[in-house]
């Protein structure tokens, strides 16, 4: 009976899944059909054109070529890039694990200095501290978060060079041991993980702290005062648990500028991951690796939602018994 | 952050939006007479910035990369232009984009938001589900496809960010007109006979009319960050200086490590304090229509 | 002498205003005393003050003296530090709050939430011991121990309620404060709770202080009552004297508006007006606006003194020993000091 909800939320991330699939293929026939282009090759008769057509499978209805669509993409046959000729996949493949290598540390980081933060501004609202964390959040906000990366760059690797400005090793250094590149590693993620931990970190600030003064309102929390608790472990115990679970459910419509952020980070960074194949995709005008970075966005903010459902679900016994 | 607006707005520092008016408000309180004047500011450079310019931003010169000197208030570009003067005219591009497209997003998702609540059955289902796909879809990359397809230029950049940022409104409007819908006066009016078109046009949206407003302010917001954004990647107007294709040119002209603070900083700089005072002029209006959002003092 | 409970001019204000304006009241053990009055008289107020628990914004000011059987010296709670309140809190006075909706902890199971509190104070006992003390309070109001493995959401309302009254119970306290505990019941949970009440009181000697607007249920349960007015008390006294022979114009007004079953007929005589806003009291006595016998002396304040054996009144034309017409007040009295 609780796996039904969960069920549902399942369902629901596979319709927008195959809603994705929908866009993305009539945004390929906006392009126009190919074989017009193939048409330009010189000393090509129309019959070769018929064959080349009947090939790709230009030659069938809109909802065959819509079937051969889906059936290559769940065999991962997302096209050739323009530019390198290269299967869309696997530079797709080769740039993930860089992606989430620093989404991944950005996000942990913005959430856990951005709740803490939070509380500490819930629970001294309206004082000094609380005024001058909700100006630093919305000053994040506003700041475009390339902005913010290049001015790291320039303090803390121009005029301070202490760390390296771009890329995710040293060039043309040989690593004698897995640690040591992973330590190099390390040292190139600081800059640009920062510049995405600050962007962040305003709105993982704000949703906690709203959650928190909520619950603090809630009459539980004088019962807990009351049995003789003391406050801070008032706050720890029964309040920080219950704002967890808006948190969970409001930070996954943050999502998106995740996505948002680590395209112009990766870019200010030269950062090899899947923000970085956008960019050079954009200026090449490479229209399969657009569509397939478009469509691993999609599929990777949708499963993140379904992961923040899951999350919610195993932390809220409210829902499990529904 | 270009993808998505702050819905959880805390900035009450000093709990005295509700009582006051409108009026009040952005003149009395230190942040409405922030907003207000840098927003003055501003637009006034949208429209006069060229004639205000001390030099043409777009003439070149020799004296490339050049840090602030009397002839160039803040230095020079990688062409040898004057950074000040692009700074001035670059505003026109930040305001016009960002008002336009939230103006197209609030029409959408008004439209879609009072057709599904109202209609309610199989369009509400279409329209509600369609309103979620485009809330879950993250909206650089969908901006950047679809920007890409054509050519770049500003009326594009106004129409493709517009056509995805209406979801945010659509939700608030539809959950308001569900509100509405079952309120008495709505099926008092119905059971007289009145026609749908009445009861939307005197029922409905005059007290939809504030929420949908507050919330456009907040979409200029983001329309703004995600010009700039969209222009940084190199999909702005190229016929055009905005502070997002500042900052474009800058980076790719490696203005970092020729430590020409004097390009980088005031682009960005920029956009931050026109978002800063859009939002907390959008804030503002929310807190003053919306009695919950007070008490969170 | 040695009282349980002395509270000597508990004055609460908040941003100037007297939500609490100088309330004395004394409590022996094992003793029942019923608080009524209107809704925003301040009762809820003065509850919370005794265990010092007013949010932050509210401050208090008065004596508050609490002496519990087996306690060397008495517990000055006025003078206590948020810390020596912390000890003092549910061992020695709890309190049932109003509305157990929102009353637990909704992530978290109710066995583990009772023997928090008796952690809390007892630290010594082994985890077994602890269990079966909670199973021993489910059962003593009325509840099955397994349903401490539940979360409260999966609770109905009187469950609930039960489930706090055990909880208040935890640590043996010799003061149970019980807020409006019958107000969000419907009349068949009503009687269950207040039995179960009564015969806590009578296994465990337990003092009462029962709260209520709903002077029915205080007349059931209590020895004593008082009535609050305005953040005032303006009648004190038995229980049955008070309802048999008020002595003050709003005690009368409050038992004139009950409907009586097999009484005479006729529409139940509701008091005009509204309570005082305290940011704006009256002059002199805070029900003169609304009392049918209000005078040229009622400007000045009249003080709680003893009317009738046992009971003391609020009211300078008190004692009365019959109510005549609104507005007609006997010439003598206005003679009198």
């Amino acid at each position: 009976m609780s796996g039904r909800w969960l069920a549902g939320k399942v369902a629901a991330a596979l319709v927008t899944l195959a809603f994705v699939l929908v866009f993305n293929f009539f945004l390929f026939r906006v392009m126009g059909d190919p074989t017009t282009q193939l048409a330009r090759l010189p000393q090509s008769t129309p019959e070769e054109i018929e064959k080349l057509r009947a090939d790709y499978g230009l030659d069938k209805s809109v909802v065959g070529q819509f079937a051969d669509y889906v059936g290559d993409t769940l065999r991962l046959d997302l096209g050739i890039s323009q530019r390198t000729r290269e299967r869309v996949w696997d530079e797709i493949a080769t740039a993930m694990p860089w992606t989430l290598l620093l989404v991944g540390t950005g996000t942990l980081l913005a959430t856990l200095i951005g709740s803490w933060l939070g509380v500490i501004a819930a629970t001294r609202r309206g004082q000094k501290a609380d005024d001058g964390l909700l100006g630093f959040s919305l000053f994040t906000y506003a700041a475009p978060e390339y902005w913010i990366g290049i001015i790291l760059i320039l303090v803390f690797a121009v005029w301070i060079p202490v760390l390296p400005a771009g890329q995710q090793v040293t060039p043309g250094v040989e690593f004698s041991s897995f640690f040591a590149e992973a330590l190099d590693v390390a040292e190139h993620l600081i800059l640009p993980a920062t510049a995405m931990t600050l962007m962040l970190l305003g709105q993982y600030f704000l949703i906690m702290r709203s959650s928190m003064v909520d619950v603090l309102t809630e009459d539980f929390i004088t019962v807990k005062r009351a049995i003789g608790l003391p406050w801070d472990r008032v706050v720890r115990s029964h309040a920080v648990p219950n704002a967890l679970l808006p948190l969970v459910t409001l930070s996954a419509i943050q999502f998106g500028g995740v996505v948002a952020g680590a395209i112009t980070i990766e870019t200010i960074f030269s950062w090899p991951g899947l923000g970085e194949l956008t960019f050079t995709a954009i200026n090449d005008k490479d229209f399969p690796v657009l569509q397939g970075t478009f469509l691993i966005f999609s599929v990777g903010v949708i499963v993140a939602n379904l992961l923040a459902d899951c999350l919610y679900f195993a932390l809220d016994p409210r829902v499990q018994s529904k | 952050m270009s993808g998505s607006a702050i819905t959880v707005s805390a900035v009450d520092a000093t709990g005295e939006a509700g009582e006051r008016s409108v009026r009040e408000l952005m003149l009395g309180t230190w942040r409405g007479r922030f907003g207000v004047g840098v927003l003055g500011l501003f637009c006034f450079l949208a429209v006069f910035g060229s004639l205000v310019a001390p030099d043409d931003p777009f003439a070149s010169s020799l004296d490339v990369m050049a840090p602030p000197s009397a002839e160039h208030l803040l230095g020079t570009t990688e062409q040898g232009s004057d950074v000040f003067s692009q700074l001035l005219v670059g505003a026109r591009v930040s305001i016009v984009v960002g008002f336009a497209a939230a103006l197209i997003s609030a029409l959408l998702g008004s439209a879609v938001g009072l057709a599904s609540g109202y209609f309610g059955g199989w369009t509400d289902r279409i329209l509600d589900a369609l309103e979620n796909w485009f809330l879950v879809i993250p909206t650089l990359p969908l901006m950047i496809v679809l920007a890409r397809l054509l050519d770049p230029s500003l009326t594009v950049l106004i129409v493709v960010i517009g056509l995805t940022s209406w979801a945010g409104t659509g939700r608030i409007v539809r959950a308001q007109v569900l509100t509405l819908r079952e309120r008495a006066f709505v099926e008092r009016a119905r059971a007289l006979g009145a026609s749908d078109t009445y009861i939307i046009r005197t029922h409905i949206l005059p007290n939809t009319a504030p929420l949908i407003f507050a919330n456009t302010v907040l979409i200029v917001a983001v329309a703004i960050l995600s010009e700039a954004a969209l222009s940084f990647l190199g999909l702005g107007d190229p016929t055009r200086i905005s502070w997002g294709t500042m900052l474009e040119n800058a980076f790719e002209s490696g203005a970092p490590s020729a430590e020409a603070w004097w390009y980088v900083i005031p682009p960005g700089l920029c956009i931050t304090m026109l978002v800063l005072a859009v939002a907390l002029i959008g804030f503002l209006f929310e807190e003053h229509i919306n009695p919950r959002l007070r008490d969170q003092r | 002498m040695s009282a349980l409970l002395e509270v000597a001019d508990l004055r609460v204000e908040v941003r100037g205003q007297r939500i609490v304006d100088g309330v004395d009241l004394t409590l022996e053990r094992g003793e029942a005393l019923g608080l009524a009055g209107e809704s925003g008289c301040g009762k809820t107020t003065t509850a919370l003050a005794l265990m010092k628990l007013l949010p932050g914004g509210l401050t208090q000011s008065g004596a508050i003296t609490l002496r519990p059987p087996g306690a060397e010296e008495p517990i000055n709670v006025g003078r206590r530090t948020e810390a020596g309140m912390q000890l003092v809190r549910w061992r020695h006075i709890s309190l049932v709050f109003q509305g157990a909706m929102n009353s637990l902890d909704p992530v978290k199971r109710v066995e583990p939430q009772i023997s928090e509190a008796i952690h809390l104070h007892e630290a010594k006992l082994r985890p077994r011991d602890v269990r079966e003390r909670v199973a021993d309070l489910l059962k003593t109001v009325g509840l099955t121990p397994a349903l401490g493995s539940r979360y409260p959401h999966q609770l109905s309302g009187g469950q609930r309620q039960r489930v706090m009254i055990a909880l208040a119970l935890a640590c043996n306290p010799s003061l149970v404060i019980a807020d409006e505990p019958t107000t969000a019941l419907d009349v068949v949970m009503q009687a269950q709770v207040l039995k179960l009440l009564e015969r806590l009181r009578e296994d465990l000697g337990l003092a009462l202080i029962l709260i209520s607007h709903d002077l029915g249920v205080l007349a059931e349960t209590c020895d004593r009552i008082a009535v609050m007015y305005a953040g005032r008390i303006v009648e004190t006294g038995p229980v049955r004297s008070v309802f048999d022979d008020p002595q003050h114009p709003y005690t009368k007004r409050l038992l004139d508006s009950l409907p009586v079953i097999g009484g005479a007929r006729g529409v139940a005589v509701p008091i005009p007006g509204a309570p005082p806003d305290p940011g704006n009291p009256p002059e002199g006595c805070s029900f003169r606006p609304r009392c049918p016998y209000e005078a040229e002396r009622c400007l000045a304040g009249p003080e709680l003194r003893e009317v009738r054996p046992g009971q003391a009144a609020a009211c300078h034309f008190a004692p009365w020993s019959e109510w005549p017409e609104p507005g007609a007040v006997p010439a003598e009295r206005e003679a009198l000091p």
